[in-house]
């Protein structure tokens, strides 16, 4: 699922300057999963938001909002009346929240409250860790499951580069050799031989964010 | 005009600081009267929104009383608590308060000394830092 | 404040026999009167007393107030004067909320006028705050009179027949092909004549005859899940088909393992090990004879080199010794760090062995083993003599040197806790719920533990804790019906995010997910018939009410019946 950080406070603050009245809402689904932004990272921050103004000298007043899917357009639809009254909008959903009030609202700015940062899986509480980039064409077939695309720091398609030392990347120590997880897997599900199957270049031009923004339309879903 | 009695909120838990909170009476000791206690069934049931929300209406000062580590009857509601502060103080940094304005006390029921003297104590640290920036 | 609704709030002012009549003035109660929506005043001497609780009922039988505040000493004395006498009051016992005014405000604060500024501030929002209150139903479930029992040690049987002797029905699990466990390499009580074997053997015997009591054997854990009431225990079966057993509630009493410490020593027949020590004096003559024939004089007992922290090897060293000397004419010595006695009647026995002239020898370094001419030569540096500056070392020629067993905990016991989502510290027994007050409970309603499973102790102890735990079974299960407030968590199904935050932090295990919500954050609908989404659940009868979940839900779905945000929030003045 999407992962996201909310943003540091001090940034949230500076888009906040100019204005004096904003509605801050939140998302129920991906964001409140890794706490970054759901109905109650809604109530901190705002909290945090008018004590920092007002130590400052400025007050804000805030309205308070959680939408339950913020990618949805019937819910961002249920925000209508509280965003016609305010200045601007912070919003601490993931982007694609943050562009869908954006559209619905298109003459009030709109601000993102957190950073996106990946599609990926919990480690173990609180601890969140990339597995997806969307690359368009997944090849987890060709590597056991283990996906060398957002795991890899080059995105190394055919195992690993001379830097990986005793099972880590060369970037940070802590950080595992993707090729060497891919080669373990493989041995272990019986399919080494896939290490000397040649993957080759995606085509990023085609299948990835390469050439511009994507869609998928389904014909027998469209009403 | 400000406050000279500085406002403490003391979030006690009910099977620790509030038990502790009652002794203080009990041993003739004091309370200023500038202190809230607000009871709770356990150290964990305080979030973090609710520390901030004490500042933002006025507190001076945040206190929680919270059983000894180890001794949490809810297991690691104390050290729940404990984490949640961490976020706090990270973000009471980053708009204008100062650290000492939050503090997790560890007490046990029988206690009623170290509350009230840890009452005091932050009442007078309070004292010299002054009141909240908000005000 | 919800105006639209009109509150009825009647205040009861605890005099408390006299002891705050400054601060509870005229002034004070004419401004308790005059506080919005309060309709009545009332006042007593001593409100938690039976008279001063059966006023409070009857006044509250006219209907007149829907919410109710005590003004007087702390919550706790009213809650456990409520509870004690099991008072029905005409109005839900949640929708009273207590102003203290006493231990917090008039006891501690010495300046008069000072105090009574604050019990007016503390009576006015405790009545703002009765709002928020909502009545909290109290819940009756009927429960089998049915338990399992985990674990065929003595302690498992003994638990079995305490808790069939209560008419409860018990079915008694054991991995091993029979019941029974480690006790029966017991040859002596400590305290009392009896043979532990013919003891041991008319245990087992009850259990096996006894009407209330099915045991099954070679029974390995699969699963375990449900809650007090409905327990589910599935067993690994043929085909991946096993049984499942059901009980009300759980009892552990799976045991410890031991390892032969065999540090320091070396292959010798000299060398033994408990087992063989109670074997050799349940079996031996007269005299004692090793295996080559060779007589027993001198035996010397090692402790202390494993299970520092555990009684168990002393008692039996001193048990051991005192019959070694007075039966069989040996030399003995027990050679220790620190002689632990604490057991009932153990200090006495201490005594009397020393005074038969058993030698006890205190050490701080590890004693060090040779082989001299068909003896062990026992060395080691005696502590007391350190304050005469030196080191004074001594000698002792054994036939005998009894080692010790190091305790460990039971292999199973990561299974175990595993399967009932139970704590299993650093230390590895599992974890009971507060060592002073509940030491035979776990910290999940219904399951608890009792004997080596939570830490090896002697049998004496281990029998007194498998009686405490059958008793708190008892103590649930005897009414065939379990009573519970709904002061507990709920969780509105609509707005889970299905995180598992709340499911992970719960100290309790009282939260499971499932699928019984209508509507979900990730789906705009279209699913027709029965289809329910999953979302996480508090179980009722499992709840603390700790609140822990309630703050860390993300998408706030979880409210805490007795104490919600609103509350907290008037409380802070928001």
């Amino acid at each position: 699922m999407i992962k996201a950080e909310q943003k540091p406070v001090e940034e949230i603050l500076d888009f906040l300057d100019p204005y004096n009245k904003i509605l801050l809402v939140g998302c129920n689904a991906c964001v409140a999963v890794c706490h970054a932004g759901g109905e109650k990272e809604v109530g901190l921050l705002a909290s945090a938001l008018r004590m920092a103004r007002k130590n400052a000298g400025k007050r804000l007043e805030i309205l308070e909002d959680c939408s339950t899917r913020q990618c949805e357009p019937e819910f961002v639809d249920e925000l209508g009346e509280k965003a016609g009254d305010v200045e601007a909008i912070l919003s601490i959903a993931c982007g694609v929240g943050v562009q869908t009030l954006a559209k619905r609202f298109p003459e009030i700015p709109v601000y993102p409250g957190v950073n996106t940062k990946f599609m990926g899986e919990t480690e173990e509480v609180g601890v969140w860790a990339e597995r997806c980039q969307a690359c368009g064409n997944c090849i987890l077939h060709l590597t056991g499951g283990i996906c060398p695309v957002a795991r890899c720091a080059k995105q190394l398609l055919n195992g690993p580069c001379g830097g990986s030392q005793e099972g880590n990347c060369e970037i940070k120590k802590d950080v595992p050799c993707v090729w060497q997880q891919i080669y373990d897997r493989l041995k272990a599900i019986g399919q080494l031989h896939r290490m000397e199957q040649y993957i080759p270049a995606k085509k990023w031009g085609q299948e990835s964010r390469d050439s511009g923004p994507r869609s998928i339309v389904r014909e027998d879903l469209k009403l | 005009m400000e406050s000279l009695s500085p406002r403490i909120v003391a979030f006690c838990c009910d099977k620790s600081g509030y038990v502790a909170a009652d002794m203080v009476g009990k041993l003739g000791m004091s309370l200023p009267e500038s202190l809230e206690v607000i009871r709770v069934p356990c150290a964990g049931r305080i979030d973090a929104f609710h520390m901030l929300q004490a500042l933002e209406n006025g507190a001076d000062g945040v206190l929680i009383f919270a059983c000894h580590e180890e001794n949490c009857q809810s297991l690691s509601g104390n050290l729940i608590v404990k984490a949640r502060m961490g976020y706090v103080y990270g973000m009471m940094e980053k708009i204008g308060f100062e650290r000492e304005r939050l503090e997790l006390c560890n007490v046990a029921t029988n206690n009623g000394a170290k509350f009230a003297e840890a009452v005091q104590r932050k009442y007078d640290d309070l004292k010299r830092l002054g009141p909240s920036p908000l005000k | 404040m919800r105006s639209s609704e009109d509150f009825r709030i009647a205040v009861f002012v605890d005099r408390c026999e006299g002891t705050l009549d400054p601060l509870l003035d005229e002034e004070m109660i004419t401004y308790i009167s005059g506080l919005p929506q309060v309709v009545f005043c009332d006042q007593d001497e001593n409100l938690s007393s039976p008279q001063g609780l059966e006023k409070l009922t009857s006044r509250l039988t006219t209907g007149q107030a829907d919410r109710a505040v005590i003004v007087g000493g702390s919550p706790r004395v009213y809650e456990q004067s409520f509870r004690r006498l099991n008072l029905e009051t005409p109005l839900n016992p949640y929708m009273f909320l207590v102003a203290n005014v006493r231990e917090q405000v008039a006891w501690a604060i010495h300046d008069t006028e000072r105090a009574r500024e604050k019990a007016k501030a503390i009576i006015a929002k405790t009545i703002k705050e009765t709002q928020f209150l909502s009545p909290i139903g109290r819940e009756k479930v009927e429960i089998p009179k049915e338990a399992l029992v985990i674990g065929g040690s003595i302690v498992g049987i003994r638990a079995a027949l305490a808790l069939a002797e209560a008419n409860i029905r018990v079915i008694l699990l054991t991995r091993a092909k029979d019941i029974g466990g480690k006790a029966i390499q017991l040859a002596h009580f400590y305290d009392r004549p009896d043979d532990v074997s013919s003891w041991f053997m008319e245990q087992v015997e009850r259990v096996k005859n006894h009407p209330k009591i099915d045991v099954k054997t070679s029974a390995e854990l699969k699963g375990i899940e449900g809650y007090l009431g409905n327990y589910r225990v599935t067993l690994r079966g043929p085909l991946g088909k096993g049984e499942v057993v059901k009980g009300s509630a759980v009892l552990l009493a799976s045991g410890y393992d031991v390892v032969p410490n065999t540090e320091g020593i070396f292959g010798h027949r000299c060398f033994i090990f408990p087992p063989q020590m109670e074997a050799m004096l349940r079996d031996g003559g007269e005299s004692l004879k090793d295996e080559k024939g060779k007589v027993i004089k001198t035996v010397t007992f090692i402790l202390d080199l494993v299970n520092e922290t555990i009684k168990i090897d002393s008692a039996n060293a001193v048990k051991n010794a005192l019959l070694l000397k007075r039966d069989h004419g040996c030399m003995v010595y027990v050679v220790c760090r620190d002689l632990k006695v604490s057991l009932d009647g153990m200090e006495k026995q201490y005594r009397e062995a020393r005074e038969m002239g058993v030698i006890f020898i205190k050490y701080d370094n590890p004693p060090r083993f040779s082989l001299v001419n068909g003896q062990i030569n026992v060395e080691v540096g005696e502590v007391s003599t350190r304050m005469m500056g030196e080191e004074y070392t001594v000698s002792i020629l054994s036939d005998l040197v009894v080692m010790s067993e190091q305790f460990v905990p039971s292999r199973d016991n990561e299974m175990l806790a595993h399967l009932l989502d139970i704590p299993l510290p650093q230390e590895g027994y599992l974890m009971d719920d507060n060592p002073q007050f509940t030491q035979v409970r776990a910290n999940r309603r219904g399951v608890f533990l009792a004997g080596g499973c939570r830490y090896p102790q002697p049998l004496d102890e281990a029998l007194v804790e498998a009686e405490a735990a059958a008793s708190g079974v008892t103590e649930l299960l005897s009414r065939g019906l379990y009573e519970y407030d709904l002061a507990v968590a709920e969780i509105d199904p609509g707005k889970c995010a299905v995180c598992l935050t709340c499911f992970r932090v719960c100290p309790h295990s009282a939260i499971v997910v499932e699928p019984y919500a209508e509507k979900n954050i990730y789906s705009t609908g279209g699913y027709e018939g029965d289809f329910k989404w999953r979302a996480a659940r508090v179980l009722p009868t499992q709840c603390y009410g700790c609140g822990i979940c309630v703050s860390s839900c993300p998408t706030k779905a979880i409210t805490l019946k007795h104490l919600t945000d609103a509350e907290i929030s008037l409380q802070l003045g928001a």
